[in-house]
């Protein structure tokens, strides 16, 4: 189940544990938040004033503070039953961020990220550096080390459901492994002056072969 | 009406109708901030204003309605009511509430008067995110930095100042026999804001007053390495705890007002009671979940994501007492009923959002995004401006004497209601679009359609706005007399007559352990006792009191 609309194709692999994490929480969402919502329909329609009704017992009235009405006891069956609904969702998200936090232990490209105002740079180990474009091999594990030369950027990857906040005077390191070849778009999601909205990237996936022979000939 | 009686006024009940109508003034700013930016992005690649202009108006929107529509319409209401509320005649300090009301006007005008600066207002979004807040970076942006920062400052003082002002109320000044228990819910609910307020204000004043120092004196805090992390924190503590200030008066006129329209007494008190105070002191623990991509550490990122859970659960309780109140009422659906019952499935929706954000995974894919908008509009729109708005529909025969438009009411609501779906629930299907951009690609179709949905609805919303203008002067001035208790409510400001004299109690009033309200032969001050030359009127039954009280 997917509610937006690029969710249909995973082209990364840590897109695929962060889309069944939204699934989990969408579900649960709906079924608490549904059931909630038609309760209240309900009371709202059945306790709903219907002429020459008399007025509740307690109803209240001027000049007289209203007594208690309920238990504690409730209190505490509410707080345990939502506290139950979250150990699940917790775990989920716990398993999710161990997963995304660690690279998997293989070999790896590793590409420096710089942010400035406005466009992306991108230093690769053999000292190539592109500008706006990321080129990156299909199937191979990409680990980018974000920072930024000026103000505070975020470099958002909207089809990989990833971001990495890049600020200036520490590194960021997210990764990433596409599975499908493509022309993707980043944008800086972040304000950081006139320029923000203009400030994109495209990330090419290419066949490794295809990508071997670019990175070495520079072209 | 008398303009130097508006601007010498130090009584309760003048200050919250000039809290009240500053921020509609203010919030139609905001307003209409928004609608130019819903103008501009329409349609794809508009060029209606510049990219200056809007993120000036991104900034303001965010800052205005916050700081300067929200706060004064909940000031304004607890100014009102509080006081009658728990039995006294004026708050602690009438001239220092005063006080707080100019700087809190002053120092919005001061904001916005950037506007017409060169550079214009600030333009760093409202978080004002280091280091893009620094000379360095924004120098064509100073006046808009230092006057918002400075308009701030003033507002800071005028919060503080009032705060210790209600403490002090509350504290001391309730009537005889009002104890904490028989608070009404939306005195507790404002507790709970002046105890976040006390403690929040302060890190904002310090985050500010630093950067001021920045560009005034030549410091160098921000520009610094760490620097963005440090007001990244600085404005986060303030921040997230900011969201419950204005969340909980919100939550208080639900439970006013819930329980007098269901014709119910509210459903489990002491149990809301005890979650305010523990989301009270949650609140002050969870604002790492806005900083989940910076790079801090793992630990502290599922510590942050665990504890903005369980601050749920709170929050969830509440409102199922709430939904619990309306068990066996009798519910008449007049406007500000319509307005509470409104909120709640939005509030849900909004609430329910909440708990995808607390996801430190999650998080990689939906923070700064129109997901994140379509979130916190659905829980600032609701649960803050329609609860107040609710609120000021249930206290408007109270404050003016006279009976509002139901009909128009009701127009009002619904137009509302539709049209506050229609402007952000197509935001939350754009999750990949980043907030705060000009405009877009035509390539991008899903992005385009949303975005004309959502105009759509934002004019119908300012349609809604339009008519409860026109039916809150129209009613104020030609509205049919109002009894003194037109909604059968039970908190002591029904008790006396629509609108209340200026001085609202003639006698103290007294509360009896049964929770019987009583007026006691002593009058409130000496000076009515020469005013009526000595005559005093009581409705108490002496005897009947000493039952009372033991």
């Amino acid at each position: 189940m997917s509610i937006c609309s690029i969710c249909d194709q995973v082209v990364t692999t840590s897109q695929a544990p962060i889309e069944s994490l939204f699934s989990i929480y969408f579900w649960v969402a709906l079924i608490v938040g549904g059931g909630v919502f038609l309760g209240f329909l309900y009371f709202v329609f059945r306790f709903r004033h219907v002429p020459g009704q008399q007025e509740p017992k307690d109803a209240p009235k001027a000049g007289v503070i209203p007594p208690l009405r309920g238990s504690s006891k409730m209190g505490w069956i509410l707080a345990l039953g939502l506290f139950l609904i979250f150990i699940p969702i917790s775990l989920a998200t716990k398993d999710t961020v161990d997963f995304i936090e660690k690279p998997p232990a293989e070999d790896s490209l590793i590409i420096n990220v710089e942010g400035f105002q406005y466009a992306w740079s991108f230093t690769y180990p053999n000292g190539v550096q592109t500008t706006s474009t990321l080129r990156v091999p299909k199937d191979k594990v990409i680990v980018l080390e974000s920072t930024s030369r000026d103000v505070f950027h975020n470099l958002w990857m909207p089809q990989f459901k990833l971001m990495v906040d890049t600020i200036p005077g520490q590194t960021n390191v997210v990764w990433f492994k596409a599975i499908k070849t493509g022309s993707y778009t980043a944008h800086c999601n972040e304000i950081c002056g006139v320029g923000h909205t203009f400030m994109k990237a495209t990330i090419i996936v290419q066949e490794p072969e295809e990508f071997q022979k670019w990175y070495e000939g520079g072209n | 009406m008398n303009i130097v009686r508006w601007l010498t006024t130090t009584n309760h009940k003048d200050i919250g109708v000039l809290y009240i109508l500053t921020a509609f003034l203010l919030g139609a700013i905001g307003g209409l901030l928004g609608m130019v930016m819903k103008a501009q992005t329409t349609l794809p690649e508009l060029s209606l204003i510049s990219a200056s202009f809007y993120n000036q108006s991104v900034s303001v929107h965010g800052l205005v309605m916050v700081l300067w529509f929200v706060s004064p319409l909940f000031l304004g209401l607890a100014n009102y009511v509080i006081p009658m509320m728990i039995g006294c005649r004026d708050l602690a300090f009438p001239r220092l509430n005063a006080m707080s009301f100019w700087m809190f006007l002053f120092g919005g005008l001061v904001a916005a008067s950037a506007f017409f600066f060169p550079g214009g207002a600030i333009a760093t979004g409202w978080t004002i995110y280091a280091p893009l807040n620094t000379p360095q970076y924004s120098a064509g942006n100073a006046f808009g930095i230092v006057l918002g920062v400075a308009g701030a400052a003033m507002l800071i003082i005028g919060v503080t100042l009032s705060t210790i002002n209600f403490v002090t109320t509350i504290a001391h000044m309730r009537a005889p026999g009002m104890t904490l228990l028989k608070m009404p819910l939306f005195v507790w609910f404002f507790i709970a804001t002046l105890a976040i307020m006390l403690y929040v204000f302060p890190v904002l004043a310090v985050a500010g007053l630093t950067l001021l120092s920045d560009w005034l004196l030549g410091t160098n805090f921000y520009a610094s390495p760490h620097g963005a992390l440090l007001w990244a924190h600085l404005f986060w503590i303030f921040g997230h705890p900011e969201v419950y200030v204005i969340l909980f008066p919100g939550l208080g006129v639900v439970a006013e007002v819930i329980s007098v329209f269901s014709r119910r007494p509210i459903y489990g008190k002491n149990i809301i009671i005890t979650c305010i105070i523990i989301s009270t002191i949650m609140s002050l623990i969870v604002w790492g979940h806005h900083m989940f991509v910076t790079g801090v550490s793992a630990g502290w990122r599922i510590y942050m994501s665990i504890m903005t859970e369980l601050i749920s659960i709170p929050f969830g309780i509440i409102v199922l007492c709430f939904i619990a109140t309306l068990w066996k009422g009798s519910i008449r659906f007049k406007t500000p009923m319509m307005f509470i019952l409104g909120i709640i499935p939005l509030f849900l929706i909004g609430g329910a959002t909440g708990v995808f954000n607390s996801s430190a995974a999650l998080d990689y894919s939906i923070r700064g995004t129109y997901w994140i908008i379509a979130h916190f509009h659905y829980v600032l729109v609701p649960a803050v401006a329609m609860t107040l708005i609710g609120g000021i529909y249930y206290w408007f025969p109270k404050m003016t004497g006279r009976m509002y438009s139901e009909k128009l009411g009701h127009t009002h609501f619904w137009l509302t209601f539709i049209g506050m779906n229609l402007t952000y629930f197509p935001w939350f299907l754009i999750s990949e679009m980043p907030r705060r951009m000009v405009t877009y690609s035509a390539t991008e179709t899903t992005w385009a359609q949303m975005h004309l949905l959502s105009s759509v609805g934002a004019v119908i919303l300012l349609l809604g706005q339009i008519i409860f203008a026109i039916n809150m002067i129209s009613s104020s001035m030609k509205g049919p007399r109002a009894l003194s208790n037109p909604w059968g409510g039970y908190s002591l400001e029904w008790t006396v007559s629509s609108p209340p004299p200026a001085s609202t109690f003639m006698n103290r009033p007294i509360i009896t352990e049964q929770g019987r309200v009583k007026y006691s032969f002593y009058p409130t001050s000496w000076a009515h006792l020469e005013n009526d030359g000595g005559r005093i009127e009581s409705n108490i039954d002496e005897t009947d009191f000493k039952e009372d009280s033991g």
